[in-house]
C-alpha cells in the first residue's frame, strides 16, 4: 500500500487545465520508493514514465498536482469517453 | 587653439569622464574643492580610457577564465568518480539481466518496443510516414536556420548536431505512451512530440546568461515561434534550459536545448540513470534511491552560471505545475 499518493492533471497543447489529457499520480512506499501511474485508455492505473521525463527536460506535457477528489472526477470523465457514456 | 577637454562636452556614455583614476597615469591638475580638472587632450584622453576599459575587460575575463578552469578542473575529478560509480551500480545490477522482450507472435509490419508496447501494422506505416516528413522538414528548413543562427556567434556552438533527429524506435516508444497514457491518437502523438528533433547550444559559462538570451532572439528572428521554455538550473537532479520552438509553415515542433560544457556532459553521464528510472521494468525502491542519489549528486556539481537561474519560464507556470 502506498504510504502517500500525489495527483496531477496532465495538460498537453491540445488540451487545458479545465479539461486536461490525463490524470496520473506518484505513489510513495514506506520502504522509500514510488511509483508513477497513468489512468490509461485500458481504464486501469498504469506504469508511465511521463513525469520523469517532464523531471528531465521533456516539455510535453505539464503535470498540475490537484487533489484525489479532482482526480477522481479526471477519472470519471476519461471512463465515461472511453466507453462512449460522455454526455458531454 | 586651446585644449579640447572632455569634460567640457562628448563626456563618455557612463557619464564620468574622470571616475578611473586608477588607470592611465597623469594628465591632471587641481582644482578648487578637491575636483581635478582633466589637462589631457580629448584624443590622448579617449586612448588612455580605451586603454584602461580594455584592461579592466581583460583582468575580468582573466578572473573568468581562472574560475572556470577551477571548476573545469574541480568537476574534471566528479566526472571520473561519477563514471567509477556508475561502473559499480552496473556492476551491482548488469542490465542484461532484465526481461526481454518477445516479440515472435507479431504480426509483420507491427512494431514492438520495451515492455506492452506495440503499435499494429497500420499504425506502425503511418508513424513511419511521419518519421521521414519531420526527417524533410528537419534537412530543408530546421537545421539549415539553426546552422544560420549558430554562425552569427563564434564563442558557442551547437553540439551533438549528428543526434537531432531522435531514433524512430525512440519516436515510436513515446508515441505509446502518449496513445495508451493519455487517449491521443498516433497522430495527435507524433505532432504533439517535441523533440522528434531537437539541438544543443554549448556556452562557456561566463558567457552563458546572455548567450541565451540572444540566441532566443535569433531563433524568433528565423521566424521560430517559442512554444515553451523551462529553466532547469535550479532543479537537484537535472541543469540546463530546454526549449520548445514551432515551425510555422509545418507546425514542426523541435527542442532547443541550452547548456554549459559541463551540465551537457552531467546530462550524459547520468542519462543511463533517468534511462533506468523510466524503464517498464521498474527498479526496486533501493535501486531507485541509488540511482537519484547518483543523479543528484551529478548535478550538484554543475557551476551555475551567473544570472542563468533568472532566466525566466516561458510561459510562466503556477506554482503547482511541474
Amino acid at each position: 500500500m502506498p504510504d502517500k499518493v500525489t495527483y496531477y492533471a496532465v495538460v498537453d497543447d491540445l488540451s487545458s487545465r479545465e479539461q486536461p489529457a490525463g490524470v496520473f499520480r506518484r505513489n510513495y512506499t514506506e520502504d522509500g520508493g514510488r511509483s508513477d501511474e497513468a489512468f490509461t485508455r485500458n481504464l486501469i492505473w498504469e506504469f508511465s514514465p511521463a513525469l520523469i521525463s517532464a523531471e528531465r527536460g521533456d516539455l510535453q506535457n505539464e503535470f498540475i498536482e490537484i487533489t484525489e477528489d479532482e482526480a477522481n472526477q479526471i477519472v470519471e470523465r476519461i471512463r465515461a469517453t472511453v466507453t462512449g457514456t460522455n454526455n458531454g | 587653439m586651446g585644449v579640447d577637454r572632455p569634460e567640457e562636452g562628448d563626456v563618455p556614455p557612463d557619464g564620468h569622464a574622470d571616475h578611473r583614476d586608477d588607470h592611465g597615469g597623469g594628465g591632471r591638475a587641481g582644482r578648487a574643492g578637491g575636483v581635478q580638472a582633466e589637462t589631457r587632450p580629448r584624443q590622448e584622453y579617449y586612448a588612455d580610457l580605451r586603454v584602461a576599459v580594455t584592461t579592466e575587460e581583460s583582468v575580468t575575463m582573466q578572473r573568468a577564465a581562472a574560475r572556470e578552469q577551477a571548476a573545469a578542473e574541480k568537476w574534471g575529478e566528479t566526472a571520473k568518480e561519477s563514471r567509477w560509480m556508475w561502473a559499480e551500480y552496473q556492476r551491482r545490477w548488469p542490465p542484461g539481466e532484465r526481461e526481454r522482450v518477445d516479440s515472435s507472435d507479431d504480426p509483420p509490419g507491427s512494431w514492438h518496443g520495451d515492455g506492452n508496447r506495440v503499435l499494429h501494422p497500420a499504425d506502425n506505416g503511418r508513424v513511419e510516414a511521419a518519421c521521414d516528413r519531420i526527417a524533410e522538414r528537419e534537412e530543408e528548413k530546421i537545421s539549415p536556420a539553426l546552422r544560420a543562427t549558430e554562425s552569427q556567434d563564434p564563442d558557442r556552438h551547437l553540439v551533438g548536431f549528428d543526434d537531432r533527429l531522435k531514433d524512430r524506435d525512440r519516436i515510436k516508444e513515446k508515441i505509446c505512451g502518449t496513445t495508451n497514457d493519455f487517449s491521443r491518437s498516433p497522430e495527435q502523438a507524433v505532432s504533439l512530440m517535441p523533440d522528434a528533433i531537437r539541438y544543443t547550444f554549448q556556452y562557456q559559462e561566463a558567457c552563458y546568461t546572455q548567450g541565451v538570451l540572444a540566441d532566443i532572439a535569433r531563433l524568433r528572428d528565423q521566424g521560430f515561434e517559442l512554444d515553451k521554455l523551462k529553466n532547469y538550473w535550479s532543479d537537484e537532479k537535472y541543469k540546463g534550459i530546454n526549449s520548445q520552438w514551432i515551425e510555422p509553415d509545418t507546425g514542426q515542433r523541435f527542442e532547443v536545448q541550452f547548456h554549459t560544457r559541463i551540465s551537457f556532459e552531467a546530462k550524459q553521464l547520468t542519462h543511463g540513470a533517468y534511462e533506468r528510472l523510466r524503464s517498464q521494468q521498474q527498479p526496486d525502491a533501493f535501486e531507485q534511491m541509488v540511482l537519484e542519489a547518483f543523479e543528484k549528486k551529478v548535478a550538484a556539481e554543475v557551476p551555475v552560471p551567473p544570472g542563468a537561474d533568472g532566466i525566466p519560464d516561458y510561459p510562466e507556470r503556477g506554482a503547482d505545475a511541474r
